[in-house]
């Protein structure tokens, strides 16, 4: 009897001691450790359950309720150990991984993402606004005949409009039979010869002039030029038309005004200029105290130059207006000098991945 | 065009809008001067500038040298006495050597601020008193140039003060960019005239001349060559003088000061956009000129000194006995010019074919002021009031009378204007008002007559620019007021926006700065030296006349272009380099019938990288093919040798790229050479580079057609190692791989590239398939009897299957 109590009590304190062991334990090898002690052959719960067969059977329920219950506390206090031990590892673990963004933060300017160019960047923005005013835009080639640039344009040889724009001509076929465009305008001529009207195009491009370079000009730039030929198009559609683009394009804030001028393939013709984007208008050196800057040329398309793409001016009216890009693309970013443009020095091309 | 504003109110009647004395006092800022300079631009007379020009002569007087001594010690300066009517003549020294005593200089006293900023006060020079200083023509502002001192007119009062008494006020200088079809505009005159209407203020013309005149048909003259032509002889040239306050106005024109024959001519054009002519008369054969067209094989020493050829469609001026005088309308002869012993003047006044003008100036690079005004168009019928005012101006006397040698001028055509051609151009009626009788059109000098409803509008003669309908409705329009035309929106029926190419080529550059790369804007003309660089170039087309030696032709790879880039970046240490373009590149027309060379539209991608460029440019490959739908179409081969048209790249590192077997680009490592020796200090990596023409990727392009749907089941993946030789072409390999796995592979990779030291001929490629089926998990057994397949196949292949 006082064995079985004994047997019994060694039980107990087994039981207390696995317990408060297992409250303890930190790691999983010392509660790999504690489960074998557990589990082990010599342990009192292995002991005592071998010695119940020999137990009379009175004190058989006894014992075996007891061992139950302590296996049981056991096991619970077991599992409880080792989701805390988990949890205590896991903290522990990620403690030990500690970073900072702040160390991938700093790659390099060069890595990363590319750009577009900025000239590519403001003609997107520029066809995007003439789409969405239901324009179609049109491309044509560099090379240019002296036909599409000049003699349909209404410049004839000799012209002095051919002289302002002085032009690189080709060593190919006919002497000064093929050029590099000196403007869009040659695109007007295929988009008449190869379409009826209605006509609703801009044709963004570069363009060459025998120019040399300069902090404002590069002997290659950008243009952009809108064609309109339809039934009943007047000077005061292109009037709203100037005025819709340059507020779209500028802000509201911007008003836009034709002046007479003079180019051989519009008839009447007009410079157009704009509110000076730097003082607003007041008056500054960009303006040159005038409060307006020269932003294109414009006019009603000459009926010279719709005889030449057989087109009836009796029937179709049109107009035609053009910009320079890189203009526009310079007041964005106040860009000093066009010249460094052609150079893609990635430190400047790098900076062109901001939204303009 | 620089004009004053003095000289322009004597042509308009400002007094009526502003004070004039007041406005030339005060200079740009005034509001009328503002006022005038709003209506000028708003008129199509671009003002570029508005100075003002003050006479700054307060103090200056007109003193007389009674002694000129010479200093000792000094051989550039003399001592003079000079009187100025008050007191004792004083002490003043003089540098300039063109004057005697008694002559009668302008004197810059003490305390003078000149037109040219210099300050005047008493100083010793070598020990002599000077009080200011005697000026030269420069100094008081109405030359650019001079000889020494301004020697005035023996008559001029002593000591009265210089600017008054010559009449040397303040000025406003309004400086004009005359647009090529306003022809009229080219003068004081002619601004005035448009400037009267506008402003609605009286025009002050010109009284018409008053002098006989003979018609005496020379028939020399050729009637193609010239349609009329005025002539007079004037005499008194060794008296001839030009008053200094005009000369002040040539000089705020810019222009300079010759002598006073060729001054007052130029005066004259300027003031009333007629240019004419003087020869000295002794020099022409029967004092006379006529115009006709040069012969072939003429000649001429022109003004200028240089000898110039001539062609038969050049107008020349002969004179009696037919010789060469001038080229007319451009520039005057060496022979017969105007010179110290020229007693009289033949004076010519006449109107040219302005086309002819234009191409002659052009072709012998001769181009004049008088140049300008001809080609653009002068005003035939006021030749004698041109040659009247010259004579005025110069102090010359008229010999006889004015005589006309030729006179064919057709009389002006009436134009039609249609009142509805007129409101539908401009989009409103109020314009109309422009032509009704009293309003701009006539009072700027045009006959309208209204018919019907419609006009009949005949231009003047200095608007030979005005022809047709639409110029009579640019000329309503520009005096109706471009400010004052509404605005009316347009409503576009038609659909616009961009095409599927255009989209597609937004979406490529997209990616491409997606991945890392950055757009680029390099030149397409280029030199011989980066042509030969970039290799691949055949019968490169030329640039006639380059601007600079290093842009002479045209690219014919995007590499061409690209490489300039590719130094500036070196060169400064900016690395690693990742540059894309989309931009034309231009060879001959292969069919020789066509007008244009061949432009077309290439990708040229060059990307820095490790030690092996191919590894940087190879996923812009496959992300072009994945974009352009052209997996598994998009083929690379082996390159051999230069192919023609597309850029040379590292021999045993280049790929031809094909769809379809169309050669669409290359695709591989620039070669060594292509970095500039001085540089290869500076690079780390090799340099990736990838060329393809647009076209053929566009028309190969199969858009996303059905998104498919994945398996639901867990992968299989299957890894094969494969011996291959070393220069083993790996791409047929991988198709024999993914032809035999078939529907089951879902994707294919090459995971790794092994050389083992034990064989150095063979290189061991890892290749990971992931295996997929639509039904359930792949079955081990599927598997194994793929091996099988792609084992034997390899084998067949000469490569081998590493098995475990």
């Amino acid at each position: 009897m006082a064995e079985i109590d004994a047997s019994l009590e060694e039980l107990t304190d087994f039981c207390a001691r696995s317990a408060t062991m297992l409250q303890t334990a930190r790691t999983t090898e010392e509660l790999v450790a504690i489960k074998e002690q557990i589990h082990a052959r010599t342990s009192p719960l292995a002991t005592l359950s071998k010695a119940m067969r020999n137990l009379p059977p009175k004190d058989r329920p006894r014992v075996g309720s007891m061992l139950h219950e302590a296996r049981a506390e056991l096991e619970a206090a077991l599992k409880a150990a080792e989701t805390r031990v988990n949890e205590l590892e896991l903290s522990a673990r990620l403690a030990a991984e500690h970073d900072d963004i702040a160390n991938y933060l700093y790659p390099g300017r060069l890595r990363g993402t590319g750009a577009l160019h900025l000239i590519t960047q403001t003609r997107m923005i520029l066809e995007d606004l003439f789409t969405s005013m239901g324009f179609m835009v049109a491309e044509g080639p560099e090379v240019e005949t002296e036909f599409h640039n000049f003699e349909a344009l209404n410049i004839p040889k000799y012209h002095p409009a051919r002289a302002n724009q002085d032009s690189f001509y080709l060593n190919y076929g006919e002497p000064e039979s093929t050029l590099l465009r000196t403007h869009t305008s040659p695109v007007q001529i295929r988009l008449m010869q190869s379409r009826t009207p209605p006509i609703y195009a801009v044709v963004p491009g570069r363009v060459y002039r025998r120019d040399t370079p300069d902090a404002r000009h590069t002997p290659a730039f950008h243009q952009l030029e809108a064609l309109v030929v339809d039934r009943g198009i007047s000077f005061a559609h292109l009037k709203a038309t100037i005025e819709t683009f340059t507020r779209a394009y500028f802000g509201p804030g911007i008003q836009a005004r034709l002046r007479p001028a003079y180019f051989p393939f519009t008839e009447p013709s007009a410079e157009f200029e704009i509110t000076c984007t730097i003082c607003g208008g007041d008056g500054c050196r960009t303006c040159s105290g005038t409060g307006w800057i020269e932003l294109g040329g414009s006019g009603m398309v000459h009926p010279k130059v719709f005889a030449h793409v057989g087109i009836d001016p009796e029937e179709y009216s049109g107009f035609a207006f053009g910009f320079g890009i890189d203009r526009l693309a310079q007041m964005k970013v106040a860009l000093k000098d066009m010249r460094i443009l052609p150079d893609n020095d990635l430190r400047v091309l790098a900076q062109m991945r901001g939204v303009l | 065009m620089r004009i004053t504003l003095s000289w322009l109110a004597e042509f308009l009647d400002l007094e009526c809008l502003f004070d004039l004395q007041e406005a030339l006092r005060v200079g740009p800022s005034h509001a009328g001067v503002r006022r005038l300079v709003d209506a000028m631009n708003e008129l199509g007379m671009v003002v570029e500038g508005v100075e003002h020009a003050r006479a700054s002569l307060d103090g200056v007087v007109v003193g007389q040298v009674v002694s000129l001594e010479p200093i000792e010690g000094a051989d550039k300066i003399r001592a003079t006495l000079v009187d100025d009517g008050r007191g004792e003549p004083k002490s003043v020294v003089c540098g300039a050597w063109n004057f005697q005593v008694g002559d009668k200089v302008p004197w810059a006293q003490p305390g003078v601020t000149l037109p040219t900023g210099m300050t005047l006060s008493e100083r010793k020079m070598r020990g002599v008193t000077s009080l200011g200083m005697l000026c030269s023509p420069i100094e008081v502002g109405v030359s650019t140039e001079a000889g020494g001192l301004l020697v005035l007119d023996p008559r001029t009062p002593v000591g009265v003060a210089f600017g008054e008494h010559f009449r040397i006020f303040d000025d406003v200088v309004i400086d004009l960019a005359i647009e090529a079809n306003r022809p009229d505009a080219n003068c004081v005159m002619g601004v005035a005239r448009d400037l009267a209407a506008w402003l609605k203020v009286d025009f002050i013309a010109p009284k018409q001349s008053r002098l006989p005149v003979n018609v005496e048909a020379d028939p020399l003259n050729d009637p193609q060559a010239c349609d009329r032509l005025v002539v007079a002889k004037l005499t008194g040239v060794a008296l001839a003088s030009f008053e200094l306050w005009r000369s002040r106005r040539l000089r705020l024109a810019g222009m300079r000061s010759i002598s006073p024959v060729v001054d007052a001519s130029n005066y004259v054009m300027l003031e009333l956009g007629t240019p004419t002519h003087p020869y000295d008369a002794a020099r022409l054969a029967g004092e006379s000129v006529a115009a006709r067209f040069a012969r072939p094989g003429e000649q001429i020493v022109t003004l200028d000194g240089s000898t110039r050829m001539l062609e038969p469609s050049d107008i020349v001026i002969v004179d009696g006995d037919d010789r060469i005088a001038g080229l007319a309308g451009v520039m005057g002869g060496l022979d017969t010019e105007v010179s110290d012993r020229t007693s009289s003047v033949l004076v010519e006044a006449a109107h040219f074919p302005a086309a002819r003008i234009a191409r002659t100036a052009k072709r012998l690079n001769a181009r004049s002021e008088a140049s300008a005004r001809f080609e653009r168009g002068t005003d035939p019928a006021i030749l004698e009031l041109a040659i009247e005012r010259v004579a005025a101006l110069a102090n010359l006397t008229l010999v006889g009378s004015l005589s006309e040698r030729i006179n064919v001028l057709s009389t002006p055509v009436a134009i039609e204007v249609r009142s509805a051609r007129v409101i539908a151009m401009l989009g409103q009626e109020a314009p109309l008002a422009v032509l009704a009788p009293g309003g701009p059109l006539e009072r700027i000098g045009f006959a309208i007559e209204e018919k019907g409803g419609d006009y009949l509008v005949t231009a003047p003669s200095f608007r030979p620019d005005v022809t047709t309908e639409i110029e009579v409705i640019e000329e309503v329009a520009r005096h109706f007021g471009y400010q004052r035309i509404g605005s009316t929106p347009l409503s576009i029926a038609v659909g616009g926006g961009l095409t599927e190419r255009q989209q597609l080529i937004r979406r490529l550059k997209a990616m491409l700065a997606g991945m890392g790369v950055f757009e680029a804007w390099s030149v397409t003309i280029v030199s011989e030296e980066e042509r030969d660089l970039a290799g691949g170039a055949r019968d490169p087309i030329r640039l006639a006349d380059p601007l600079v030696a290093n842009e002479c032709e045209f690219r014919q790879t995007v590499l061409a272009g690209l490489l300039r880039s590719l130094r500036v970046n070196v060169s400064r240490r900016v690395a690693p380099v990742a540059l894309f373009e989309l931009g034309p590149v231009v060879h001959p027309n292969p069919d020789p019938g066509a007008p244009l060379p061949d432009e077309h539209l290439r990708l040229g991608v060059l990307i820095e990288g490790g030690e092996n460029g191919l590894v940087v440019i190879a996923p812009v490959v496959t992300a072009l093919s994945r974009l352009l739908g052209l997996e598994g179409r998009l083929s690379v081969g082996e390159a051999s040798g230069t192919l023609e048209g597309w850029p040379d790249l590292h021999p045993s590192r280049a790929s031809v790229l094909r769809v379809d077997d169309r050669l669409v680009g290359v695709v591989g490592e620039l070669h060594p050479r292509q970095i500039p020796s001085e540089l290869t200090h500076l690079v780390d990596g090799r340099f990736g580079y990838l060329e393809v023409d647009f076209e053929p990727l566009v028309a190969g392009m199969v858009p996303l057609g059905e998104l498919r749907i994945p398996s639901i089941y867990t992968a299989s993946t299957l890894d094969l190692s494969f011996s291959v030789p070393r220069d083993y072409a790996i791409e047929p390999l991988v198709r024999m791989v993914t032809d035999r796995v078939g529907d089951l592979l879902s994707d294919v990779m090459i995971f790794d590239r092994f050389e083992p030291v034990e064989e150095p001929l063979r290189i061991y490629v890892g290749v990971r398939l992931r295996l997929e089926a639509p039904t359930g998990v792949v079955e081990d057994e599927v598997i194994q009897s793929l091996i099988e397949a792609i084992d034997q196949a390899a084998q067949e292949m000469g490569v081998q299957l590493r098995r475990a």
